[in-house]
């Protein structure tokens, strides 16, 4: 595999895994604020 | 519209259960043989770029929309179209979109059958023949086998939706994890195939010539929307079910971006397998073979050849398995919803629309031309829900959807104007240059393009479409009629309202 080929992989794949990840942690975190509201 | 009493019911039992429960309604098939199929055909890095890009401006947009429109109006599609443009003469948009989605479940779960079959035959090695062409055409046309696996397909899914939202709950939390396990431990078999970094290096080699490609944005857009989910009502049909203090911004974010993890994950799991057993031009090859010729023919292939290919098979058939299964049971509750708004009991909706599909459905189980036809025809008309939906959102405001909806006081994530041409703007026009490029690309490829009955012409496609456009207008007012009462104020979410399957 070639270097640009390796960058632009760990960009795509983590971008769109980081960005789910950091959607699920925000969507837990005002779950649990609106708990604590309740 | 009158407003009268209703009763309250439940919704999803977490914002995170509802985020999960519309990863697993979008994440289909679609994701594991169509889209690693598309990104190779279609210059690899660009293609993952294009639809990246697309799936956050566009059509991730457009669904915080339909999860608004659900949350709002409380009712299945007809009655919701109807509350939310404010007139009894859009109720027709909704119904045609419920019609489109009760085909797609009719041919759709020929699809499982067929994997369930070559699950059997993988455990039993009998898929791993020197005619794999043969097998395939004689599962695919005249097999009974396949016919009884359909109903009792359809009957499974339709008791997963009979029961509700601990149905839809139950099936993505079960489903769901065993989806990623399996597609995570095919991508670890392939990448370490002898030759797999051929593959991976053709997937992520980015030629900035291909993004200029309208035909790579056009392949993009197509993969965003008949694999994520907006056009098909899943959106509003959630909606109705999601408490009004959870987050509307958030939870389509999360199935959008659960929708694409799941699709780029299976390109790494697909494609060096591909090129590792069956050299460049063979992959490509194989990718040009269409969704059936890559997985029941090509991919079949690959499993013979590696290691412990029938473990790797097997685990291949379940995850497409997981994926379609909760599919179909959340297009069930999306079909279900309008005959609960019309006052019928669960057991009688959801009985009526699993006899229904199911009727719909022996046709394509019993030939392949037939489901071809539904397949090409049901595609477009996802495209055209796209952009009923956009259109609805636009008629109600789309700076008033983002203030008064998505940017609510409960919401982790502020949409800002962009969200207004995002939605409103650049998806309807997407949607319309892609519903005409396809036509022209009808046309181009078929010769027969003007006969009625042929499986993949243009004019099957909009006799199909229109008469079924026109009969929905022409019953319009009575079903406009029987979707219960408007629970939505104009300005914000109601509370939960108890249509049976939420009780």
């Amino acid at each position: 595999m070639t270097a640009e080929s390796i960058i632009l992989m760990i960009i795509c794949l983590s971008g769109v895994w980081g960005g789910l990840i950091w959607a699920m942690l925000r969507l837990l975190h005002m779950q649990n604020e609106q708990g604590d509201q309740d | 519209m009158e407003e009268k009493k209703v009763k309250a019911g439940k919704g999803f039992s977490s914002p995170i259960m509802m985020a999960i429960s519309l990863i697993a309604a979008s994440v289909g098939t679609g994701n594991i043989w169509r889209c690693p199929r598309v990104a190779a055909s279609n210059g690899g890095a660009a293609f993952i770029i294009a639809y990246i890009v697309v799936m956050l401006v566009a059509v991730i947009p457009v669904m915080m929309g339909e999860h608004a429109i659900g949350r709002a109006t409380r009712k299945g599609l007809p009655g919701a179209f109807r509350d939310f443009m404010g007139s009894k003469k859009a109720t027709w948009l909704g119904t045609f979109v419920e019609w489109i989605v009760i085909i797609t479940i009719a041919y759709y779960t020929v699809v499982v059958a067929w994997i369930f079959h070559y699950l059997f035959l993988s455990i039993t090695g009998g898929c791993f023949v020197e005619d794999k062409q043969a097998l395939f055409d004689s599962v695919s046309n005249h097999n009974v086998t396949i016919l009884i696996l359909y109903i009792v397909i359809q009957a499974f899914c339709a008791w997963g939706a009979y029961k509700g939202i601990k149905g839809i709950e139950n099936s993505a939390k079960i489903l769901l994890p065993i989806l990623f396990f399996c597609v995570i431990i095919l991508a670890i078999r392939t990448v370490t195939l002898p030759g797999a970094s051929a593959g991976l290096n053709f997937l992520f080699n980015l030629d900035p010539k291909n993004l200029l490609s309208s035909t790579v944005w056009l392949q993009a857009l197509t993969q965003c929307f008949w694999s994520a989910g907006p056009g098909w009502g899943i959106c509003i049909a959630y909606g109705v079910y999601s408490k009004k203090k959870s987050d509307v911004a958030l939870s389509s974010t999360v199935q959008g971006l659960g929708d694409m993890s799941v699709a780029l994950l299976a390109c790494v799991a697909i494609i060096p397998g591909l090129f590792a057993c069956l050299g460049e031009q063979g992959a490509l090859d194989a990718c040009a073979a269409g969704n059936n010729g890559l997985a029941f023919i090509a991919l079949t292939g690959v499993f013979e050849q590696i290691p412990g290919g029938r473990a790797f098979a097997c685990l291949f058939w379940i995850s497409l398995i997981c994926a379609s299964v909760t599919s179909i049971i959340a297009m069930y509750s999306i079909v279900v919803q309008p005959l609960a708004d019309a006052g019928m009991s669960k057991k009688k909706s959801t009985l009526i629309m699993a006899v229904l599909t199911i009727a719909l459905g022996i046709p394509s189980a019993w030939s392949i031309n037939f489901f071809s036809n539904q397949d090409f025809v049901v595609g477009m008309g996802m495209v055209i829900g796209a952009f009923f939906s956009c259109v609805a959102l636009r008629k109600y405001g789309a700076e008033k959807v983002r203030t008064n909806l998505l940017n609510n006081p409960y919401t982790g994530l502020h949409m800002g104007k962009w969200w207004d041409f995002g939605a409103t703007i650049f998806c309807p026009l997407l949607a319309a240059a892609m519903f005409i490029w396809w036509c022209i690309l009808s046309v181009g490829w078929n010769p027969d393009w003007y006969n009625p009955l042929g499986t993949y012409s243009l004019a099957t496609m909009v006799l199909q479409l229109g008469v079924a456009g026109i009969i929905m207008a022409i019953f319009n007012n009575r079903i406009a009629n029987s979707a219960g009462p408007c629970v939505f104020d104009g300005k914000d979410f109601p509370e939960l309202v108890d249509n049976g399957f939420n009780s």
